[in-house]
């Protein structure tokens, strides 16, 4: 049992060590690593224990940064005002560093368009709600320039306009540059004494600069809406008559680019009618009227109306034809 | 009181800490009156053009290290007596915040071995780990946090020993 305790021990710090290596920054900057030998021999039949001088090195610092895309492609509208990209600076160095940050739309490659950067362009995300919004604080550079501990991120939002008129479709990118203030430069370039507690400070592989780039696309989505109805009076005509129902047809249909995302029809039942149970169809299928599993429910309070979730809607999704009926008081 | 009084004042402090420090000097020079002075140096590898113009590796100071970087350990005991010494042990714990480096411990005319824990001591092949899934693993070398050096046979008068290892900076 004490072996078995033993050994337990020992491959938790294994393992606790060895990803440390891989995907932190490492033995912080400034640290010492001490050293101190020992020795036993025999002299005169005796044993005799000694021990060496300590050796001392000590960890300098490296200036290293990584930023990560967080919006996936974002999509805009043509002219959009204020539109944000949200990215991550890490300092995947092993001491505190605080780091550039610059802005770029112009000259960015392999798009379709520029997009305009505000003024400012870039925000750190303050309230963490990943878009900008009031408590957010504008990036000063030199004034607050972020100043992160080993392995400590931060997240900006970099805000453009998009010009009016672009076509429905084109991509625009826009970059954030991260670098290290103490200095950049092909790996393995020292700065003397410029790391955490005066060490000296290194360039790692990513030469203490790192750039990322988001996309803007712009979509123009179009859903038209055609509601329809036909009337069957009681006497075998169409006459809006009292006891006449009326059966309403609406068609929604999506054009353009993009996805009109969590579609959601909603239409109230007219005044002086009444809506016929389990009418409801959407796609020549009947919807049952309880709120539940299918897409479709007849709602009573605060005032009567049909529903219909009609998900992500697409060009491609083709027409959604919404039926009720009602009849008429 | 003046300026005087103070300069003297400050003149005696000095000697009472003068006298302190020469015995500590003297005290760690002769160990316990040992036969055995041992020294540990840190150095890194060095690749150089030599005189006949190829690349060749050498040991020098570290300059700069930073995570990933390997150290070389070296360590020397030097027989300061005069008679021959024997059952000579060296032994040093993988400092903190490094790993051992697998197959990089050697020393000429020892044996090497190594322990996890700092009490059973064995060579690669006989320590072992166990996982988190409760498996019995052969160690792998960064589990090695001590090694130890054991010299076969006498340490002759005057003569060195040396033995070293690689860590990495983790």
């Amino acid at each position: 049992m004490r072996l078995c305790r033993r050994y337990w021990l020992v491959p938790c710090l294994a393992l606790a060590c060895l990803p440390m290596a891989v995907h932190a920054a490492g033995t912080a900057a400034g640290t010492s690593i001490s050293n101190t030998a020992s020795v036993s021999y025999s002299r005169d039949g005796s044993n005799v224990t000694a021990t060496s001088n300590t050796d001392v090195v000590r960890v300098a610092e490296i200036l290293d940064v990584v930023v990560t895309r967080v919006s996936p492609v974002v999509t805009v509208d043509a002219g959009a005002a204020n539109a944000e990209l949200v990215f991550t600076v890490t300092n995947t160095g092993n001491g505190s560093e605080a780091f550039l940050l610059l802005p770029q739309s112009a000259g960015v490659t392999d798009d379709d368009y520029d997009p305009q950067l505000a003024s400012p362009a870039l925000y750190f995300d303050t309230d963490g709600s990943g878009d900008l919004s009031g408590g957010d604080v504008a990036y000063v550079p030199g004034s607050n320039d972020p100043v992160l501990a080993a392995d400590a991120s931060v997240r900006v939002l970099l805000v453009n306009d998009i010009p009016a008129g672009t076509a429905d479709g084109a991509l625009g990118r826009s970059q954030v540059t991260a670098s290290a203030r103490t200095g950049t430069g092909a790996a393995g370039t020292t700065y003397a004494g410029a790391g955490d507690a005066g060490v000296d400070a290194v360039t790692g592989t990513t030469e203490a600069d790192a750039a990322e780039y988001g996309e803007y696309q712009v979509q123009s989505l179009q859903m038209a809406v055609v509601k329809s109805q036909t009337i069957a009076d009681p006497f075998g005509g169409s006459q809006p008559v009292p006891g006449a129902r009326i059966l309403y047809r609406i068609v929604v249909t999506v054009t353009g680019s993009g996805a009109a995302a969590a579609a959601l029809f909603d239409d109230p039942i007219p005044a002086n009618t009444t809506y016929i149970a389990s009418s409801l169809a959407l796609n020549g299928s009947a919807l049952s009227d309880a709120a539940d599993a299918d897409a479709g429910a007849y709602v009573v309070a605060p005032s009567p109306r049909v529903r219909a979730t009609l998900g992500d809607l697409t060009q491609g999704s083709g027409p959604q034809t919404i039926e009720f009926a009602v009849t008429i008081n | 009181m003046n300026d005087q009084h103070f300069r003297r004042r400050a003149g005696r402090g000095l000697c009472y800490l003068a006298v302190p420090l020469l015995l500590f000097a003297v005290a760690a020079s002769a160990e316990d009156g040992g036969c055995i002075e041992l020294t540990t140096t840190a150095s890194v590898e060095q690749k150089f053009r030599n005189s006949q113009g190829r690349v060749a590796t050498r040991l020098v100071p570290p300059g700069k290290v930073v995570p990933g970087d390997e150290i070389v350990w070296t360590i020397t005991a030097k027989n300061v007596c005069q008679m021959a010494l024997d059952k000579i042990v060296i032994g040093n714990p993988v400092p903190q915040h490094m790993a051992f480096v697998g197959n990089s411990a050697d020393g000429q005319g020892t044996v090497v071995t190594y322990s996890i824990d700092g009490q059973a001591y064995g060579t690669p092949s006989t320590l072992t780990v166990k996982t988190e899934d409760g498996t019995v693993q052969p160690a792998p070398p960064e589990a090695f946090r001590h090694v130890r050096w054991t010299y076969q046979g006498a340490l002759a008068p005057g003569a060195l020993a040396s033995v070293r290892y690689r860590a990495t900076v983790i």
